[in-house]
């Protein structure tokens, strides 16, 4: 990052993946006053509260097109209970910053729409024995589980271990296990593909929008893969760096440093609506999206040639609530 | 030097051997009891409820704990024979663990249950012949490339090239298999429970157990009722002496680091299966747990091992039951540091006698 | 007398420890089924000169010979061994490799993998053994080691020690049927499969293993551990178990050290009977004057690293330069 900003050619970045790379990256792109746009940083404390402010030290120059986890978790409490129609559920994190607070943002919002949380237990990623975890959460007759965490963290061997022991409900999880299809090397469901039959994920954007086939067929012709995860919003990222850029060329910046400062400011504006292919957005003065959308994925094991995927079920729009 | 302890060197073996199995029964009877009484105290099941859910986790902890005891027989063993805590001994459980995935994902394909008996046999059995020997001969051949030419350099550089050959191994396991978890065929049915006291205990539990009893009884009787054994006893002892008496102190050695080897790798047929996973860095937790549960046993000695292994188990299943699953390791710890703080030797520290 | 009679023949045998001389240039043999003694005063080399002959170290200079072989010399290019033992494998690691990149069939290179890995493995393993025909390889290339204790051992060499130095833990049994190691053969297959001969091995040793007790006057005392046998008995176990190897030659290091006159006595005539009994030459170390004198055939005496004297007890007590070295340390 420190490269990329001394160098006057680059006038903004469509990135990063990670919230934790977010969180280093931030200072450094603020600074300078680079436009950095994330197509899947989902971590609350990136945009909202003190811990957002200590990272930036002059204007804001960084947005989303996702919302954040503090809107994902209670969009999973929302499906489980109103769709699924399970009144208790079993939460396990994976002890981390995203896994933790995810699961408290989870339990949260399944307590107030009255289910119950028969435990949250957390368990660090170097845990050895899931199944004896499993063993208790299954003791107490839980309807459901919530895993708070990623795949690299614990999420499909405690959903093995879940299997192990004859815990047999819905197993919900955030978009750290909506990492790919069954084919995709590491993802949950290339681990868990057995056992993952009644596996839900949530992506904190929309799962679907207006000419998403094409956008897939289009991807695919591209980079010979699937699209997966958050493809549509990297695609959305770079539409607002585009027209960020289009509207900053129109105050004609002297030099580059001024084209720099330009871009970000007609980046974060907020009273500036964008035309993106995931809807219509605007973006508020923490970065954050209008966009409180919420996609819901389930398991279907025929995709991907037999070998499984997560299929869109439906949408939570925590703003129309 | 330490002494590898054994019934053999009491006066009576077959009255301590029932003496331990008596003492072991009740551990684990009382283990049940106190986790029954514990979930129903503390973690708010009722009565009638928590009884089988005390049950299926002492199964539980029987099952992890055999796994630890395995493994720390490779670190005990070892340290035994020529006092070098061998860090890379994770590493090779964790290699064994692979190559097991790796049999038997090349032979069913997938990662389906195997519900024809005959097929199961072959495939454990199999699995077992095909990782126990080339574990074993690994390890052998760390000894003679890496450890032996330091055997008379300073405490410090085998136990620094032990870290060395640890992270080699891990890296070449990273650089095959890949960074995240890879899958191994769960072959066991997952439906496959005997119905006990209203649990359902796991064939998978039974076997795994079963098989690491076998295993730990057969090294017994071979340390304390063999030629080969009492060498390595006599060399555990006193190298020069034993080497004196005619005792290939180099193959001795070796035939410990096989030995070890085979008992890890055994340890990572029975993970893989129980886990459903395999990791490059799956050693270094393992490794770790299972070195805790040697010195915790009293390093050097093979029933401490043993004991320590099943402990660590316990303690690791007690915090998960009752819902303290993050506390598991600090636990572990807390409890090792008080068994040194009134046992520096570990449990079984007496056993081991001259410390020379 | 002749050459055949000799059990051992230590010819110039030099040990340096960095700059100091601790044996210098020494020639000396022990005739079969004699009692040769070697005494001196303190640090004249007799220990390191007795654990040069029990393969413990390797001489600077000079050779030993025993049973009329060259078992201990100054080791030859033993660097090479290892080198050896990694340089076939990587050879055809290294071809393979290569043919792989010149674009063979993805088949032939896993043979050649294959092939390299069992080469690995064959290299390992006759490395583990070190049996003859891997010795006799290594031969070929100039590389020649000295044998170790244990091949000592097997040579028929046993030894005792100057502070005791049983297997505390074991039985007195046990003990010696560790010092019968090398004249078994179960290997680990014959535990594992427990075959019949591993359990004839068991039942012979133990028994061979009583027979020894009671040679040496412990008797019923087979079950006891050695750490619990009062030291008198823990000398005589000692002898057991050196003797459990069937040795030709046996080394007794001070074996009467720290006994009282009774015990003295006892020990000494249990190694008079040894000789006579069992056929067996004796190299003794010894500062008790009256035991040396008494049961000795020859008598050498080593000062500072050298040999100032050899011969009868009868010659050395008259000898003027023995007389000279023991003036400052009169015997003990």
């Amino acid at each position: 990052m420190t490269k990329i900003v001394g160098d006057p050619n680059y006038i903004a970045v469509v990135g990063p993946v990670n919230s934790g790379v977010a969180k280093a990256q931030i200072p450094i792109s603020n600074a300078a006053g680079l436009l950095q746009c994330s197509p899947s940083n989902t971590n609350t404390a990136l945009t909202v509260g003190d811990a957002a402010k200590a990272l930036r030290t002059k204007p804001n120059n960084y947005i989303r097109v996702v919302t954040n986890d503090a809107i994902q978790g209670p969009a999973a409490a929302a499906y489980i209970i109103t769709v699924l129609k399970k009144t208790s559920v079993y939460i396990i994190d994976d002890t981390e910053t995203f896994g933790k607070g995810i699961a408290d943002s989870f339990e949260a919002e399944f307590k107030k729409r009255g289910g119950t949380v028969v435990k949250h237990d957390a368990a660090p990623k170097t845990t050895q024995d899931y199944v004896s975890i499993m063993t208790a959460a299954k003791a107490l007759n839980p309807q459901s589980i919530y895993f708070g965490g990623v795949t690299a963290s614990g999420g499909a061997r405690i959903a093995l271990a879940a299997a192990q022991v004859g815990l047999d409900v819905p197993f919900v999880g955030p978009d750290g296990i909506n990492d790919g299809s069954g084919d995709t090397k590491d993802s949950f469901l290339n681990l868990a593909n057995k056992v993952a039959k009644n596996a839900y994920s949530t992506l904190a954007g929309p799962g679907t929008f207006e000419g998403k086939d094409k956008f897939d067929a289009d991807y695919k012709k591209e980079y010979g893969i699937d699209a997966t995860g958050y493809a549509g919003q990297g695609y959305a990222c770079t539409q607002v760096v585009l027209d960020a850029l289009a509207r900053a060329a129109k105050t004609n910046p002297k030099d580059s440093a001024a084209l720099r400062e330009a871009v970000r400011v007609a980046g974060t504006d907020t009273t500036y609506e964008y035309t993106l292919d995931v809807g219509k957005v605007k973006f508020d003065a923490n970065g954050d999206t209008s966009q409180l959308i919420v996609s819901i994925y389930s398991f279907d094991p025929a995709a991907a040639k037999g070998k499984g995927d997560w299929k869109y079920e439906t949408q939570v729009d925590a703003a129309q609530k | 030097m330490t002494a590898i302890a054994s019934p053999a060197a009491q006066p009576n073996p077959l009255s301590r051997g029932i003496r331990m199995t008596v003492i072991a029964v009740v551990a684990v009877v009382a283990y049940m009891l106190i986790l029954w009484v514990l979930l129903f105290g503390l973690g708010g099941r009722t009565v009638a409820n928590a009884f089988p859910e005390a049950l299926q986790q002492t199964v539980n902890a029987l099952s992890i704990g055999a796994i630890y005891a395995l493994i720390a027989l490779g670190y005990t063993m070892v340290y035994g024979i020529i006092e070098l805590i061998n860090f890379a001994h994770g590493d090779i459980f964790m290699l064994g663990a692979f190559l097991a995935t790796v049999f038997i994902a090349g032979i069913t394909g997938n990662n389906d249950a195997v519900t024809n008996i005959p097929l199961l046999i072959v495939l454990l059995l199999g699995a077992l012949v095909f990782t126990m020997p080339i574990i074993g001969l690994l390890n052998v051949g760390i000894e003679r490339a890496v450890y032996r030419p330091l055997r008379h350099a300073p405490r410090l550089a085998p136990l620094i090239t032990a870290v060395g050959v640890s992270f080699i191994l891990q890296n070449v396991a990273l650089t095959i298999a890949g960074s995240g978890d890879r899958k191994s065929p769960q072959i066991f049915p997952l439906d496959w429970t005997i119905p006990i006291g209203g649990a359902q205990v796991s064939i998978l539990s039974i076997f795994i157990f079963v098989l690491a009893m076998l295993l730990m009884l057969a090294l017994q009787a071979f340390v304390s009722r063999t030629r080969l054994g009492r060498a390595m006893r006599a060399t555990a002892q006193d190298q020069e002496a034993s080497a004196l008496m005619g005792v290939d102190a180099n193959q001795t050695i070796s035939l410990t680091f096989l030995i070890g080897g085979v008992l890890a790798a055994a340890a990572g047929l029975v993970w893989g299966l129980r886990f459903g996973f395999v990791r490059f860095d799956l050693g270094f937790n393992s490794g770790l747990k299972a070195f805790t549960a040697a010195v915790l046993g009293g390093i050097g000695n093979i029933t401490g091992a043993v004991i320590g292994g099943f402990i660590i188990g316990f303690i690791e299943n007690g915090a998960a039951s009752l819902g303290y699953s993050r506390w598991s390791e600090f636990l572990v710890f807390v409890i090792l540091t008080l068994v040194l703080l009134f046992k520096p030797t570990g449990i079984l520290g007496q056993l081991t006698g001259d410390r020379a | 007398m002749t050459a055949a009679a000799e059990v051992l023949r230590a010819k110039k045998v030099t040990k340096r420890f960095g700059g100091l001389v601790a044996v210098n240039a020494i020639d000396f043999t022990i005739p079969e089924k004699s009692i040769v003694s070697l005494i001196g005063p303190n640090g004249a080399g007799k220990t390191t000169f007795f654990n040069i002959i029990a393969g413990i170290y390797d001489p600077t200079d000079g050779a030993i010979e025993f049973r009329d072989l060259t078992m201990i010399a100054h080791a030859r290019r033993a660097w090479m061994e290892p080198v050896l033992w990694v340089a076939i494998p990587a050879v055809l690691g290294i071809l393979t490799a290569l043919i792989g990149v010149a674009g063979a069939p993805q088949g032939t290179v896993i043979l050649g993998i294959f092939i390299t890995i069992l080469a690995l493995l064959a290299s390992l393993v006759t490395g583990v053994a070190r049996g003859p025909a891997y010795q006799r390889f290594l031969a070929r290339f100039g590389i020649f080691r000295s044998a170790r204790p244990n091949d000592m051992v097997v040579a028929g060499l046993g030894r005792t020690f100057q502070n005791i130095r049983l297997f505390q833990n074991m039985t007195a049994l046990e003990n010696v049927q560790v010092g019968m190691h090398s004249r078994l053969r179960a290997g680990w297959y014959d535990a594992l499969l427990s075959t019949p001969r591993n359990r004839h091995e068991e039942a012979f040793s133990r028994a061979r293993a009583e027979e020894l007790l009671e040679l040496v006057g412990l008797r019923g005392e087979g079950a006891n551990l050695a750490k619990n046998l009062p030291y008198g008995d823990q000398r005589r176990l000692e002898i057991a178990r050196a003797l459990a190897s069937n040795p030709v030659l046996l080394l007794l290091d001070e074996p009467t050290a720290g006994m009282n006159p009774n015990e003295t006595a006892g020990l000494t005539a249990l190694i008079g009977r040894l000789r006579r009994d069992l056929g067996l030459t004796i190299l003794l170390i010894e500062h008790d004057m009256k035991v040396v004198m008494g049961i000795s055939d020859r008598v050498t005496v080593l000062d500072h690293g050298e040999k100032i004297a050899e011969g009868t007890p009868e010659e050395i007590r008259r000898d003027p330069k023995v007389i000279e070295a023991y003036l400052g340390a009169p015997a003990e």
